[in-house]
């Protein structure tokens, strides 16, 4: 067992300087422990980016994908904001300046229901819709944006009580954001439409 | 190819500055600009000749007058131009050509406004083109057009990021920015024939918030696009009333310019784990991290966790990456090329996985991990993700097509 602790105490040590990612931002006890996110961000759930995903699928695609707002409980709300423009960049010229920016912006209709409206894409029309609906254009590309699971998986009980004990409390089968929530947009896009193959990606958030 | 190659090959491909890009993302339809070569000599141009006798007692109206007085502008350009055109004069008569409506409406996008173009020549081809409302100064019924490539065509502009041609006489279409679509044979042009009572209908269905105008014109000339001189078309057309666009969402209408900066992130942990000025980050760019303005704070923050668990990692047989005060060690060697500058890199040439791109479920974190603490001339990337360290799964499965997210709980 003594390995075995031993990896433990290893991660959980790591995760001191690494492994949290933004998910602690938003949870007050987690923050209290962590103050892993900017003071800016951890203040502004909306605008508060916890992941950011990008891969290219055999069909010849490029999914990008980013979550927002961690740690909603389950059977809790999407978190939508007119006033925050979320940003998908594309660096095709390995310059590290964006090519291609893809922004996301959420607004409520009469009847208060929010839609969705997704500009910039390459060849693309701008996808608009009802959240949690699929918006898809002519070029093949697609949009959607609400509430769904969080997809990040980490120990951060183990982690928080590592920290506060200085024993090892780790536990690898022990997914502490398993059943919690995030609000998530996703952009899939045709890789015809990028004139490149070596990409660079990040994502942002905005306020006005 | 392992995972150190990749990210080398990834930190190689990153400094590359790649070639042109030649990106293929220009909308089909901003070709309707580039007009065919001038192979051909219209001979069966449609010179309005229908300006005042035809006019029936039905169609004195405002609008049948104004579109006389488009035909006259018509044919003053064409006089000015001493193009040939002039005597082709085979059209057949009708009555003088009336859009309806010709005054401006205003949907929401996804509803759709209909298009009536009558007084039309049955035996004429027509095409019908979407402009965007810049591009058009419209004057009842007639226009006149930018051209800013200065190819003797009027320019469409974006207007199929407003809206689009779903049907035509009744037919559905796909969704066009010009009816027909495509070039052709201007000595034997296609087009849209208006019924035997000269009547052409359209549907348009806005897509996005915008304004364009339906221009009808004859598909002749020395190319299947309206043709102008100096912005004045030289073919028969017909504007109909301009078509507002606006969203059923009340989206915020500013410019991105006028957004804060709140959150950034690439790589995942990088700017929680390794970065202590987070706000000016969060603030900063990818081409900041690449000048170097972040590298000093985490240098540092490598070498404190190097300082912490250097003892624990040979104790369990692993080799440590070195850390060198200037940076120099092997650590910022193998761990700056993945989290400087912070972005995900993407070879769609290769396989995909962490680090080439992150997927949902990637193990990021044990991947991370050990290539800021481990040798990796020694041990592979994925060694910490082997044991695993961290939950090596999500709770809930993902979903293997769009949008890909397990469902909330």
């Amino acid at each position: 067992m003594a390995i075995r602790k031993n990896w433990a105490l290893l991660a959980a040590l790591l995760a001191i300087g690494v492994a949290l990612g933004a998910h602690l931002g938003d949870a007050p006890e987690a923050r209290a422990a962590d103050h892993a996110e900017a003071p800016g961000a951890a203040a502004d759930p909306a605008a508060d980016i916890a992941d950011f995903y990008a891969w290219h699928t055999a069909n010849d695609t490029l999914v990008m994908v980013v979550t927002y707002a961690p740690l909603t409980a389950a059977g809790g709300a999407a978190t939508w904001d007119a006033d925050v423009l979320y940003g998908f960049h594309i660096d095709t010229d390995g310059d590290n300046v964006s090519d291609i920016d893809v922004r996301t912006r959420f607004g409520q209709d009469e009847n208060d229901a929010w839609g969705m409206l997704v500009e910039g894409i390459p060849g693309e029309r701008p996808l608009v819709g009802p959240v949690a609906t699929m918006a898809e254009g002519p070029s093949g590309a697609k949009a959607w944006a609400g509430l769904t699971d969080d997809p990040f998986f980490f120990d951060l009980e183990g982690y928080t009580d590592t920290l506060a004990t200085g024993t090892l409390s780790f536990d690898s089968t022990r997914d502490s954001l398993a059943g919690t929530n995030v609000t998530s947009i996703v952009v899939e896009i045709p890789l015809s439409s990028l004139g490149a193959t070596e990409l660079s990606l990040w994502a942002t958030t905005a306020r006005k | 190819m392992n995972t150190s190659k990749r990210m080398t090959l990834l930190a190689i491909s990153a400094m590359l500055v790649l070639a042109a890009c030649g990106r293929n993302n220009e909308p089909n339809n901003d070709n309707n600009t580039t007009p065919p070569a001038n192979n051909t000599t219209p001979n069966n141009m449609t010179t309005p000749n229908n300006a005042t006798s035809n006019n029936t007692a039905v169609n004195n109206t405002a609008v049948n007058n104004t579109a006389v007085n488009n035909t006259a502008v018509n044919n003053t350009a064409v006089n000015n131009t001493a193009v040939n055109n002039t005597t082709a004069n085979n059209t057949t008569v009708g009555d003088t050509p009336v859009a309806d409506p010709a005054d401006d409406t205003t949907i929401v996008t996804g509803e759709t406004q209909s298009y009536s173009f009558s007084g039309l020549d049955s035996e004429q081809a027509y095409r019908i083109t979407l402009v965007v409302d810049a591009n058009v100064n419209v004057t009842d019924g007639a226009g006149t057009f930018v051209d800013n490539d200065m190819n003797g065509a009027a320019d469409a502009g974006t207007s199929e990021n407003v809206a689009l041609i779903t049907s035509v006489n009744g037919q559905g279409q796909p969704g066009a920015k010009t009816v027909p679509a495509g070039t052709d044979d201007p000595a034997n042009p296609s087009g849209i024939f208006p019924s035997a009572s000269g009547e052409i209908t359209i549907e348009v269905t806005g897509v996005g918030a915008g304004k364009v105008y339906p221009v009808l014109y004859v598909n002749g000339g020395d190319s299947t696009f309206l043709e102008v001189d100096a912005g004045t078309p030289t073919e028969l057309h017909l504007v109909g009333g301009g078509l507002t666009v606006e969203y059923a969402y009340a989206f915020a209408t500013e410019g991105p310019e006028a957004f804060t900066r709140v959150d950034r992130k690439g790589m995942p942990a990088v700017a929680t784990a390794l970065i202590s000025s987070k706000d000016a980050y969060n603030a900063a760019g990818p081409a900041d991290d690449a000048n170097g303005d972040f590298v000093t704070e985490i240098v540092t923050s490598i070498d404190g966790l190097h300082n912490a668990l250097d003892d624990d990692l040979l104790a369990l047989g692993l080799t440590p990456c070195t850390v060198v005060g200037d940076g120099s060690g092997t650590c910022v060697a193998q761990g700056a090329p993945l989290v400087v500058p912070d972005t995900l890199k993407i070879d769609t040439a290769g396989d995909a996985g962490f680090p080439n791109g992150r997927r949902l479920a990637d193990p990021v974190m044990d991947v991370t991990l050990a290539v800021v603490l481990l040798e990796l001339s020694v041990h592979a990337a994925d060694t910490l993700a082997g044991v695993p360290v961290n939950p090596p799964a999500n709770d809930l499965e993902f979903k293997t097509d769009f949008p890909y997210l397990a469902d909330s709980h």
